[in-house]
Parts: C-alpha cells; sequence; structure tokens
C-alpha cells in the first residue's frame, strides 16, 4: 500500500468523522436562541424530504407509483416491515407490468 | 443506552443492510477496475465508511492521488451528516463523551433515520443507533469483500426491488414523523429545493441545501408564536 493512498484514505475518514461529531457541537453555539430551536425541529422531516425527492420523483413513474402506495401503507399502518413488503412487491409487480 | 435497544436496532436495520450490501458489492467490484488494492479497498469502507463519498472518490483515483481533492471532496460530500448529528443532540448530549463519540462514527443516512424514527417516538434509547450502526458497518465491510473477491454481480438487483428497500425505508420514517398540516410547508420546501439543487448541482448538496431550506420555514412559525 502506498503512502498517498494511505494518507487519502485516512484523511478521507478524519474529515467524515468530523461531520459526524460537530452536530451537537453546532447546536450549543446557538443554544437559547427560539427561531433557531424551532428551525432545528423542522430539521430531521426536511432532511428526510429532500433526502427523498429526487429518489421519488426523478427516478422513473414505477418508482413514483410504488413510493405513493408505500406512504398510504405506512400512514395507514405505522408498521415499517408492512410498508416495506407493501413498497418492495408493488414496485416489483408495477415493474413486470409496464 | 440500553442492550435492548441495540438489539432492537440491530433488528430494524436488518432489511435496509440487504439493499446496503447490495450497493456495497457494487463499491467492492468498482475498487478493482479503480486499482485499489485489496487493503485499499478494506481500509476505505471500514474507516471512512460513507458509501456516496467512496464512490466519488473512486472516480477521482488516479496516481498520483490528489490527496487534498480528495478530502475537500469527502467533506463536501459528507457535510449531510453535520446536521444529522444536530438532529440527535437532545439524546446525545447526556451521554458520557466516550460513549458520544464511538455512537457518531455508526451515524451514516440509514441508521440516523432509523434511530431519529424510534428515539423520537419513544421507542429506543441511543443504543438503537449502536445496533443499527453495527448492523450496517457489517453489511457495507462484508459487501466490499464480497463485491472484491468473487467478482460476482448480483445479476439485477432492480429485479427483486432490492435498490427500493432504502427509499421504502426513508418514506416510512418520513411518514412516521407526520404531525399534522404544519408539517406541509417545511417538507414542500425542503422536496423542491433538493429536486433543483439535485438537478443542477452534482453530489449530495440537494440534501444539505433541503434540508437547511425546510428548516429555515420555522422562522415564520418562531414568528407568529412569538
Amino acid at each position: 500500500m502506498q503512502t498517498d493512498s494511505l494518507l487519502a484514505i485516512i484523511g478521507m475518514a478524519v474529515v467524515t468523522y468530523l461531520t459526524r461529531i460537530s452536530g451537537p457541537w453546532l447546536v450549543r453555539l446557538v443554544q437559547g436562541n427560539h427561531r433557531v430551536e424551532a428551525c432545528l425541529s423542522r430539521l430531521p422531516g426536511s432532511i428526510l424530504a429532500a433526502l427523498l425527492a429526487p429518489l421519488v420523483f426523478a427516478v422513473g413513474s414505477a418508482e413514483a407509483m410504488a413510493s405513493a402506495i408505500t406512504l398510504l401503507v405506512s400512514l395507514k399502518f405505522r408498521n415499517m416491515p408492512l410498508a416495506l413488503i407493501a413498497g418492495v412487491g408493488s414496485l416489483v409487480l408495477i415493474r413486470h407490468i409496464i | 443506552m440500553s442492550l435492548e435497544s441495540a438489539r432492537f436496532g440491530a433488528i430494524q436495520a436488518l432489511p435496509v443492510a440487504l439493499s446496503v450490501f447490495a450497493y456495497g458489492m457494487v463499491y467492492g467490484l468498482l475498487t478493482r477496475e479503480a486499482d485499489l488494492t485489496f487493503l485499499e479497498a478494506i481500509l476505505s469502507s471500514g474507516i471512512i465508511f460513507a458509501g456516496s463519498s467512496q464512490f466519488v472518490a473512486l472516480d477521482m483515483w488516479t496516481h498520483p492521488l490528489q490527496i487534498t481533492a480528495l478530502i475537500l471532496t469527502a467533506f463536501i460530500v459528507n457535510l449531510r451528516h453535520v446536521l444529522m448529528s444536530a438532529s440527535l443532540t437532545p439524546w446525545l448530549t447526556p451521554l458520557p463523551r466516550r460513549y458520544r463519540y464511538t455512537l457518531l462514527f455508526l451515524l451514516v443516512d440509514e441508521s440516523w433515520a432509523l434511530t431519529y424514527g424510534a428515539v423520537h417516538k419513544g421507542k429506543a434509547d441511543m443504543g438503537f443507533l449502536l445496533g443499527a450502526g453495527i448492523m450496517m458497518w457489517c453489511a457495507w465491510m462484508g459487501a466490499t469483500i464480497t463485491g472484491r473477491m468473487v467478482g460476482a454481480i448480483i445479476p439485477h438487483p432492480e429485479a427483486f426491488g432490492l435498490d427500493f428497500a432504502f427509499t421504502a425505508v426513508f418514506l416510512a420514517l418520513l411518514a412516521g414523523l407526520w404531525k399534522g398540516k404544519s408539517d406541509i410547508p417545511a417538507w414542500t420546501v425542503a422536496a423542491v429545493t433538493a429536486l433543483c439543487v439535485y438537478h443542477f448541482v452534482p453530489g449530495k448538496w440537494y440534501i444539505v441545501a433541503g434540508g437547511l431550506a425546510g428548516s429555515l420555514t420555522g422562522l415564520w412559525g418562531a414568528h407568529a408564536d412569538g
């Protein structure tokens, strides 16, 4: 293994780890500010929505349909394994039909 | 932190681990084409443990290595982890530092989302992140090694809908966060921003941009209440 490879991998690992541990530190910096806290409370849902948007709307129509089914099943039954089965199952089915 | 939560986390993470395994195999395969040695492939998955940044790095892996560019890219691609660990702060700060810093190594998109969903609803404590995170790490490492060694591919992961497991899990988690109509503005702003950024900017910036944009809608609410 070459030194430059080792350096690159370790460097990448270090900065990645830094992003993982710096959230709580960042929050401490802005503690006590009600506006910031109101924003923070919306952060998790927003991250999820942002992460999902391209997966749902920019992959294909089969994925978009299966996403709608997954969402409906999740909202109705609040059961993760069931939602997974409904999502993956309906996608396979829709791909088969289309 | 409890052992039950860790066990619960590991079990809940199992279906997602399958889809992680599928694209981890692809990573393992590609490391050979990108001329990483076996040791480099294992080390990257073991200590970086962040799929998207590892895939991007493979693209840039031409000797002599541009070490600074690789490190900077990994940092940018993984900036979303800052937001994710920030959202776990209420449950992280009571923990002793050494636990907190060990746990956070295990924070990836999947383990974060599952953990937030579980602790937010009071179904588990931060042990969940330990169980789910270890499950993800094992899947990622196992897949890297398997992909690298056999060189055989899961013929078409999409035929089993495996690639969709990731999306389905995140959708179910989002549904679980639903509190009422007041969530609509934040989620809509987040999704629309993410789609725009996704179309125009390469990489994972859309998660950071969408997450920030959505959370900024909190300013309205705070204003109305105050």
